[in-house]
């Protein structure tokens, strides 16, 4: 498959921190890829660092071939769509209008006029399953109904890839599957390129097909879950242990009775 | 809200506006029947133009442009109870303003504009200062700074006027009021209200993005430093207008945007109108009730401003039980 992100001698770091030392990334077109690491390993970092919102410290960031720095802040808004772990968002606002907002890269003119707002917005609300609640305020939503709502608004982007920076925290199960579900669909039938920072291991194996996993400054493994998701890597970079079971008819893997190698 | 909500709020704003400037204008020492207007003798038509017409425009000016620094402040830190006000933007001006009267500068419109644009922009550099982290705006630091440096410069302001003994000359300022309102003064708020409006319905979308965190808005395409940059400029070019004019206001600011965004909460650019148009209403009603009820004296505006606003805003909270940030 080919590369639709590639990154090379990547460095990432703040305050004399180093979060990524010259490391190269691949993020394959069309495929969901999921950062997996341990809390503070940078993988939230990295998913900033591609939607240019942190700046590298050195190397760089391609996009189909072409480097990230050269576009524009509304360009770049068109080709990828950046949904932070927990979006600061008045609650008074409505779902409609919340999902206007990702529309701001289009507006063009002196007034900032945006043609295809109507049909966009709606389209979006459509494929985040939230055209029902268009009207409500979004402080009258489940945790779930709400992240759909944020999603919606990054899809009004109109951009191939998407990036999720942990779309699932804070939500309960039943809301977690409906979202990773979405997040599935947008990836089947629209052909999105999406980029999942997650926390729950089986949830990643699950539902991405490629997973990066991100440790003590690198980018320990690449590939399938399968590939990734070892003995090995689980020990030295989770510090657990656990059974790796394939569930028939799944080419991925699932953990089962972990425990912390502290404990044993 | 549906869509025509909004229609019938600013039609309804409007009307009152209007029926508010037509009394104004009528009262005063003496009331001048709207009816008698056209027929009235040349002295009456002279008091009306100079005076009294001079005096309702400053007032709605004044008002619309306190509400939109306001607005713009607290979409600019997330925070309800922002205002240039008690944020000291507005104690920066005044405090400009009277020391520049002191040091002898000769206070025409043009000496007051860029006094107390200078000191608001300083006020509010040195609060926003305080307040800026790497990761952004510290709304917690802004509003607790913000009030010191105001409560700090305002004190230093009546310490300059009793020290110098010229309390009485800086009344209007510390006091706030419309009363000696020239034709000029209009002019030139007119010439600064353009510009906001103008400024503002060039980068509506931009500011209205203002509300998300910088990472959201950074993702949707907006430079959140640069919005930031433009939003300061006007909240300080309509505060220290307003001040330049009509002295130190409060509660216009900080009232009027909550009201509108709680009877129709909405993105920022759509609640611009509504927003400006109540301000001019109430700052209109308050001048009214100043030159009226103690009738001949001019009652103090920026107090009357407070007891009004204060009132309304703590019925508002009572009905609401929530304040959103």
């Amino acid at each position: 498959m080919a590369d639709i992100i590639t990154g090379t001698h990547l460095t990432i770091g703040y305050n004399q921190r180093v979060i990524l030392r010259d490391q190269e990334l691949h993020i394959p077109a069309g495929q969901i890829t999921g950062l997996i690491g341990p809390n503070g390993s940078g993988k939230s970092t990295l998913l900033k660092a591609i939607a240019q919102i942190n700046s590298l410290t050195a190397g760089e960031l391609q996009l189909q071939g072409q480097p990230l720095s050269d576009f524009s802040s509304k360009q770049l808004a068109t080709k990828l769509a950046y949904l932070a772990q927990s979006p600061e968002v008045p609650g008074d606002l409505t779902v409609a209008t919340l999902v206007k907002l990702g529309r701001y890269a289009y507006h063009q003119g002196m007034f900032g006029a945006d043609p295809d707002e109507k049909v966009q917005v709606q389209a979006a609300m459509l494929q985040a399953k939230v055209a029902d609640l268009a009207d409500r305020p979004l402080n009258s939503l489940s945790g779930g109904q709400r992240q759909r709502a944020m999603i919606a608004m990054t899809l009004a982007q109109n951009a191939e890839i998407l990036l999720l920076d942990e779309p699932t925290t804070y939500l309960d199960l039943t809301h977690q599957l409906s979202v990773l579900n979405l997040m599935q669909c947008l990836n089947r039938d629209m052909g999105k390129t999406i980029v999942v920072v997650l926390h729950d291991l089986n949830q990643a194996a699950r539902y991405c097909e490629h997973l990066i996993c991100v440790h003590d400054g690198k980018l320990v493994a690449t590939g399938t879950p399968k590939q990734v998701l070892t003995d090995d890597l689980l020990a030295s970079v989770f510090g657990v242990k656990a059974e790796l079971v394939t569930p028939t008819g799944c080419d991925y893997p699932q953990l089962l009775n972990t425990e912390t190698l502290e404990d044993a | 809200m549906k869509h025509n909500s909004l229609w019938r709020l600013n039609v309804g704003l409007l009307v009152l506006l209007i029926c508010l400037a037509v009394v104004s204008t009528a009262a005063g020492v003496k009331w001048y029947s709207p009816l008698t207007w056209v027929s009235a003798d040349h002295l009456t038509q002279q008091i009306l133009l100079t005076i009294r017409l001079p005096r309702t425009i400053a007032a709605i000016f004044v008002g619309a442009m306190l509400a939109l620094s306001g607005q713009l402040m607290q979409n600019l830190s997330h925070n309800p109870i922002a205002d240039p006000s008690i944020l000291g933007v507005n104690a920066g001006a005044m405090l400009a303003l009277m020391i520049g009267g002191l040091v002898g500068l000769n206070l025409n419109i043009v000496n007051s504009l860029w006094l107390s644009l200078l000191g608001a922009g300083v006020a509010f550099v040195i609060v926003l200062g305080l307040a800026m982290r790497r990761r952004g705006l510290d709304v917690l630091r802004f509003i607790l700074g913000g009030t010191v440096v105001s409560s700090l410069i305002t004190c230093i302001a009546y310490a300059v006027g009793i020290l110098t003994n010229q309390t009485a000359q800086y009344r209007n300022l510390l006091v706030g009021g419309f009363a000696n309102v020239t034709m000029g003064q209009v002019h030139a708020l007119f010439v600064v209200l353009m510009i906001l409006l103008i400024t503002v319905a060039c980068f509506h979308n931009e500011l209205s993005l203002l509300i998300l965190d910088d990472s959201t808005a950074r993702g949707l395409g907006v430079r959140p430093a640069r919005t930031r940059l433009i939003a300061s400029g006007l909240v300080v070019l309509a505060a220290s207008m307003a001040v330049a004019v009509g002295g130190n206001i409060g509660f216009v600011g900080l009232g009027v945007p909550q009201i509108i965004n709680y009877w129709h909460p909405d993105r920022f650019d759509r609640n611009v109108a509504p927003t400006m148009l109540l301000g001019a209403s109430f700052m209109l009603g308050v001048d009214l009730l100043a030159k009226t009820l103690d009738h001949p004296n001019e009652l103090p505006l920026s107090a009357l401003s407070a007891i009004c606003g204060g009132i309304f805003l703590m019925m508002m909270l009572n009905r609401k039980h929530e304040v959103v940030a």
